[in-house]
């Protein structure tokens, strides 16, 4: 009897065993998406590198100017999971990327998979990433090469115990991961479309100003999509920026724009925390693509304060 | 006769609690007053540049005085104590703890902003056309100190 119940558990647990094996199979790039690539072109690319603000997170804190484009890493977040190290993502061969290809980068933005087939933590904002064009990865990558060789090794992720399995981010992925829009039914404009593009995607805005289910463990809480939340370092609060907003919602397309090429409000009240190395990456923009922004920040469903 | 001490040493504790509390409030509604201050400078000169409002060159170095002016004493409202708590219209402080862990490179940041307004001043901008850099000069400050000393909000 008992031999028979150990059979049984032996069985149920190669089952389930299986069963999360196959939920959290890294993810290969698509067909479509490897048809993006290899064309890359470093002018665009660098559009797409301001769009993402990658020195935000992988350049020195506080970095100003060409500073941002030196991607040595080593950026401490503490956050409720643990203490996240930003990686080095400059062209150095040893302890940069340098020596990947363009479709493990690819796969690395589009499907959160490192170049040994294992998960990145969501740190990595890639649920947003994996909205943009593969055509757009592909210039980022054109340009992310031209960028300075930092030779910096950094200290890996300190996170709690219960995040420590990374093929556990297999499961986080089957739920969150998509390459869906978030904001559907949006006015049938080429402009409102481009700035959807550009904050859902490669601006990965709803990573901070949108609230999180499952104690900021799970994904988007999207019936409060941009409508703020708390700093993933729970050292402050992250505006509303939907039409609903006590503040920001009263700004007009031109005040959104205006704001994220100067860093100052209407009012004249200026950018500060997290938020000025953002503005300041968002001021390198084309001004038709800030307005594309606020346009679609001005037809976003209202979440009120 | 015991009580009665007691009871007054308890009374005077409690005033002086009082009194310190509000002395801070004091300090938070001043700073918070200050940087109005500055920011109705910024929008007037601000306004000018981006066409809203026309070219005055005595209101533009009016401005620069009172953003100087401010400087000069902004530091003085962040005695100790006074890191959390709210003004009198009931709105917290966002003063970053930073400042009080770091009140040396505050007051440098402070500093800057006086020499910056200062040196603006001595520019006398006369057009929009010199007005520009000279606005991108001392608006720098406002951020420079934002990223660091205020929490998000």
């Amino acid at each position: 009897m008992i031999k028979k119940l150990i059979a049984i558990a032996l069985v149920l647990g190669a089952v389930a065993f299986a069963i999360f094996w196959l939920l959290t199979t890294p993810q290969k790039l698509t067909s479509t998406q490897m048809a993006g690539l290899g064309n890359g072109n470093p002018e665009m690319g660098e559009m797409v590198f301001w769009a993402g603000g990658c020195g935000s997170c992988h350049a020195d804190k506080g970095a100003k100017g060409d500073d941002k484009k030196r991607l040595g890493g080593g950026q401490q977040l503490d956050t409720p999971a643990g203490l996240f190290v930003t990686p080095n993502i400059s062209p150095d061969r040893e302890t940069g990327i340098g020596s990947w290809t363009e479709e493990q980068f690819a796969n690395a933005m589009l499907n959160g998979v490192s170049p040994n087939g294992s998960h990145y933590y969501p740190s990595f904002p890639y649920t947003s990433y994996a909205k943009m064009k593969s055509e757009d990865v592909s210039h980022l990558w054109a340009y992310m090469k031209t960028l300075p060789e930092i030779s910096r090794a950094n200290e890996p992720h300190e996170l709690s115990i219960f995040f420590q399995l990374r093929r556990g981010v297999g499961l986080w992925k089957t739920l969150f991961l998509n390459n869906e829009k978030v904001v559907n039914n949006l006015p049938d404009d080429p402009q409102i479309e481009f700035g959807q593009y550009l904050v859902e995607g490669v601006g990965h805005c709803g990573e901070c100003h949108t609230p999180r289910t499952a104690l900021g463990f799970g994904g988007y809480n999207k019936s409060k999509w941009l409508g703020g939340g708390l700093t993933p370092e729970g050292d402050g609060k992250i505006p509303n920026i939907t039409p609903g907003a006590k503040e920001i919602g009263s700004w007009s397309v031109g005040d959104i724009a205006g704001y994220l090429k100067s860093g100052f409000t209407p009012e004249f009240d200026s950018v500060g925390g997290s938020m000025v190395s953002v503005q300041e990456n968002m001021a390198k923009l084309p001004d038709e693509d800030l307005e594309a922004i606020a346009a679609y920040l001005k037809a976003i469903p209202s979440i009120s304060d | 006769m015991k009580k009665i001490i007691i009871g007054a040493a308890i009374a005077a504790l409690m005033a002086t609690g009082f009194a310190y509390a509000a002395g801070h409030g004091d300090a938070i509604n001043q700073r918070k007053a200050a940087m109005k201050e500055v920011g109705g400078a910024m929008g007037a000169m601000g306004k000018m540049a981006k066409g809203e409002m026309d070219f005055d060159a005595a209101v533009v170095l009016a401005s620069l005085e009172k953003m100087n002016n401010v400087a000069k004493t902004f530091g003085d409202h962040f005695p100790a104590g006074s890191e959390t708590g709210m003004d009198s219209e009931g709105k917290e402080t966002t003063a970053a703890p930073k400042i009080w862990e770091d009140m040396g490179g505050f007051k440098a940041a402070i500093s800057k902003f006086e020499g910056d307004t200062a040196a603006a001043m001595a520019t006398a901008p006369q057009s929009v056309a010199e007005l520009g850099p000279v606005l991108g000069a001392v608006g720098a400050n406002c951020k420079a100190c934002h990223e660091t000393f205020r929490v998000k909000k």
